[in-house]
């Protein structure tokens, strides 16, 4: 029981890092970035890249994922969102389901990671099955870490948006951009550097998964259902929302695995049922601005 | 040129040039642009019209395809009312939707439609007795449409022709009545049609029922013309994203843009998939696609048919 | 005798009453205002009678009937009409369709919702504008065409909210003119209003409103020389002139 516990909450907390981009950038620019999932994917891609190139450990290369990511976004931002903005919430929904297709089926090219499944696995991988025990837990090692390093970004986001300009300038986006842009804002640098910084933490979750799940291009569908379910869940624009919500669904999926059996299919339909129910009844999630604000 | 004959002309110089230099593979090509044209009108309804971003028609296609399999496997009545019937049924399934879901704007109802989908999809994945899962079912009797059998690819495809004429037609008169006046002036500001006396919620419904029957009634052919249905080709996601963007790319809220966009793609996509050197990158048109998404909706918003009537202004001006 | 009857409208967000305990009465064929200073909550009572938004307490009859809470596409067919502050056309369309559109609920089908709105388009000389896009007029024909999509759907009673924001002083006149026309032909109509000559041009009767509470009610000229008006809105040295 302890043991699926907290099975499901070292998950939880990469499903939280996940969450937490996607409700970034939703709760600065409105913006619901289908191609979320995309992010983890790329960020999956690249460890396994240098890994098989260079021998490069994932956590380490996500010295390297973070600004590949962020600069993906960043660009993906200000050459094609931002001027789908105007359109409407819908249009640009629309835009980045576009982007969504274009990234899968460009990572789907040979040259990147074709149509099978690819495993970040081999010689030299310290994290290669490996376990520790604490206190009579057995944890995933990788997950742990990257259980810890999420709590890490989390604070870093916290403190980044409480204390420096950048992040100020960020919240004043958020609630009111042409208020802020007033005020000397420049709310499409700023908007940019929300939606790389959201794919940067799609990006870090997918380094940190790469060593536990299949690597595949159309892998970011996953777990895009999933950042939907919680931020929705957690609120959409809520931090606090998506961490917890992230946590929550973890241990709740690690829970359902063990306990229910034969209902792995049906298992996505209750978690969608749940996603409808709290759309429709509690729009706000826990924390957040809701659908109709 | 009146649309009425103007639509008539087209389907019928299809009708009689087609065959002429066709074999099968032309054929099919032809019918599957032209269950796509359905398929965009269908969503064009609700999305282009009346402003609801659906990402979950696939359901109505859905539906309508396992009705009429279904209906046509057991006591294989006409076409001509299996796929009503089929229509009828998704029509009524929308009711449930819409009202459940016309409360949430823009795009939350986007994502609840797609929420409500993807239910419909894995129930229909795993509930054998009905669907037989993924294994699918296959056609098992020869169909007719008011009595002539319609078995070979030249019998699909005049009744393609035909019933995506029909389709076209009814979508364009629609726009032209009372109704589609009102599905028009919700889109673009349903607070001051509400205070103008235009009941948003029985608008939306009225639009979404109507547009679920269409799927319904074109997913029905599409099940029927490919002989075999399975959930992954009727419920999915894909079927609803390519629905919308047959449109957008076309031209949203025109009755010409899923023409357009549907021929465009479908093209596009035979051509891309017979260029022999490209063979390895079968995710190409995909690729193509995708991108092509993006630029229109960043710099074509009003679709291809916008860029068109832009060229032929530009055109002018140079006279 | 009474076209619309507010109670004790109470709206309140969160801790704030944005509207406190609103009553007043309008008779039927008469023109009432609804002033204040900006922020004193008229457009929310104005979203409360339309159905745009619920109160959080206090009804609202119309003609004798209890229409609190209803949406307002039910308050239009009962013949309550309103126009909004900031202009809501619908911008793709002409103008004409524009008022298509006003006129598709009481209309039958098409044809008969066309020649409607070719009347109210002479009555309110749009006209010449019938195929621009909506999205493109200057604010006196937005102004103009906001007030005409309310005539169009042959209200009882119309509620104009700030029609003349932005008005040149000709168009004012322009506006005031075409108030006294509607109430001519029987609407009666409440407006809310900031150009003072207006509002003691057609008022019978005026409602100050301060801070979501009414501060003074009655007769124009009672009410424009009341002390509390004069020190909460008018300013001292306003000078009523009839």
């Amino acid at each position: 029981m302890i043991q699926t516990f907290f099975d499901g909450l070292m998950i939880g907390g990469v499903y939280a890092v996940i969450a937490l981009g996607l409700t970034l950038i939703f709760g600065v620019m409105r913006v619901i970035n289908m191609a979320h999932g995309e992010f983890v994917m790329i960020g999956m891609f690249t460890s396994y890249f240098l890994f098989g190139r260079l021998g490069l450990d994932p956590f380490i290369s996500i010295l390297i994922t973070a600004p590949v990511c962020y600069l993906i976004g960043y660009f993906l931002y200000r050459a094609f969102v931002s001027k789908a903005q105007k359109g409407g919430e819908v249009n640009t929904l629309l835009l980045t389901a576009g982007a969504s297709i274009l990234l899968v089926n460009v990572a789907a090219l040979p040259a990147f990671l074709g149509p099978n499944f690819s495993r970040l696995s081999g010689e030299g991988l310290y994290w290669q099955h490996r376990i520790w025990n604490l206190a009579g837990v057995t944890f995933n090692a990788p997950l742990l870490t990257g259980f810890l390093l999420t709590g890490l970004l989390i604070l870093l986001l916290s403190l980044f948006l409480k204390k420096t300009d950048t992040g100020l300038a960020m919240r004043a986006a958020a609630q009111q951009p042409l208020a802020a842009q007033i005020v000397g804002v420049n709310v499409s640098v700023i908007s940019g550097v929300t939606f790389g910084l959201g794919a940067v933490f799609a990006g870090v979750a997918g380094s940190v998964l790469s060593t536990t799940y299949p690597i595949y291009a159309s892998i970011g569908a996953l777990f895009l259902v999933k950042a939907f379910v919680i931020v929705v869940l957690g609120g959409m624009g809520s931090i606090p929302g998506a961490a917890l919500g992230g946590l929550v669904l973890g241990v709740v999926e690690s829970f359902g695995a063990t306990y229910i059996t034969g209902g792995t299919a049906y298992r996505d339909v209750f978690g969608l049922v749940i996603f409808l129910i709290v759309l429709l009844y509690r729009p706000q999630g826990l924390f957040g601005k809701g659908p109709n604000t | 040129m009146k649309p009425l004959s103007l639509t008539v002309l087209v389907a019928v110089l299809t009708a009689i040039l087609v065959p002429l230099v066709a074999d099968i593979h032309i054929y099919s090509v032809v019918i599957t642009v032209l269950i796509w044209v359905m398929f965009g009108q269908s969503w064009n309804l609700l999305g282009g019209f009346t402003g609801q971003i659906s990402f979950g028609h696939a359901m109505f296609l859905g539906i309508g395809a396992y009705t009429s399999m279904l209906i046509v496997n057991s006591v294989n009545l006409d076409m001509a009312i299996t796929l009503l019937l089929g229509g009828v049924l998704a029509g009524l399934v929308s009711l449930i939707v819409g009202f459940l879901i016309f409360r949430l704007k823009g795009p939350y109802f986007a994502l609840g439609t797609l929420a409500f989908a993807e239910i419909i999809h894995i129930v229909a994945r795993n509930w054998k007795g009905l669907t037989n899962g993924g294994e699918g079912i296959l056609l098992a009797k020869r169909p007719t449409f008011f009595g002539i059998q319609i078995f070979s690819k030249a019998e699909y495809f005049y009744l393609a022709v035909f019933l995506a004429a029909l389709v076209c037609l009814f979508c364009y008169y629609l726009t032209r009545t009372k109704t589609g006046y009102s599905f028009i002036a919700i889109r673009e500001d349903q607070e001051s049609a509400e205070a103008m006396g235009l009941n948003s919620t029985l608008i939306k419904s009225k639009a979404l029922f109507i547009s679920a029957f269409l799927a319904g009634v074109a997913g029905g052919f599409y099940g029927l013309y490919n002989k075999f249905i399975d959930p992954e080709m009727t419920f999915a996601v894909h079927m609803s994203a390519e629905m919308i963007f047959v449109t957008v790319i076309g031209g949203m809220g025109t009755v010409a843009g899923p023409v357009l966009g549907s021929a465009i793609l479908i093209s596009l996509q035979e051509y891309l998939k017979s260029v022999s050197f490209l063979q390895a990158y079968s995710s190409l048109y995909l690729i193509v696609y995708g991108l092509l998404i993006m630029l229109v909706i960043v710099y074509l918003p009003g679709g291809l048919i916008e860029g068109l009537k832009r060229i032929s202004a530009f055109a002018g001006r140079r006279r | 005798m009474y076209v619309l009857e507010v109670d004790k409208l109470v709206k309140r967000y969160g801790g704030l009453a944005a509207v406190n305990g609103v009553s007043f009465k309008v008779k039927r064929g008469e023109i009432l205002a609804l002033i204040g200073p900006n922020g004193a909550g008229k457009t929310t009572c104005f979203n409360m009678i339309a159905g745009a938004t619920p109160p959080t307490e206090g009804t609202v009859v119309f003609n004798g009937k209890n229409v609190t809470r209803r949406k307002p596409y039910d308050l239009n067919a009962l013949g309550m009409a309103r126009t909004f502050q900031v202009v809501k056309p619908l911008a793709n369309l002409t103008v004409f369709d524009n008022l298509m559109v006003a006129c598709l609920s009481k209309s039958r089908n098409i044809r008969e919702a066309r020649s409607k709105a070719e009347a109210v388009m002479a009555r309110t000389r749009l006209d010449a504008l019938a195929d621009r896009q909506a999205g493109l007029l200057s604010i006196g024909n937005l102004k103009r065409l906001e007030v005409a999509r309310a005539l169009a759907t042959e209200p009882e009673l119309l509620l104009m909210d700030e029609p003349m924001g932005g008005l040149t002083p000709p168009e004012v006149d322009q506006a005031i003119e075409l108030i006294r026309d509607i109430n001519d032909h029987g609407v009666s109509i409440v407006l809310i209003e900031h150009i003072m000559k207006a509002v003691t041009a057609v008022s019978n009767s005026i409602v100050v409103l301060q801070n979501g509470e009414i501060i003074s009610t009655g007769e124009p000229v009672v009410v424009m020389n009341d002390e509390r008006v004069i020190k909460a809105y008018l300013g001292d040295g306003y000078v009523a002139s009839r």
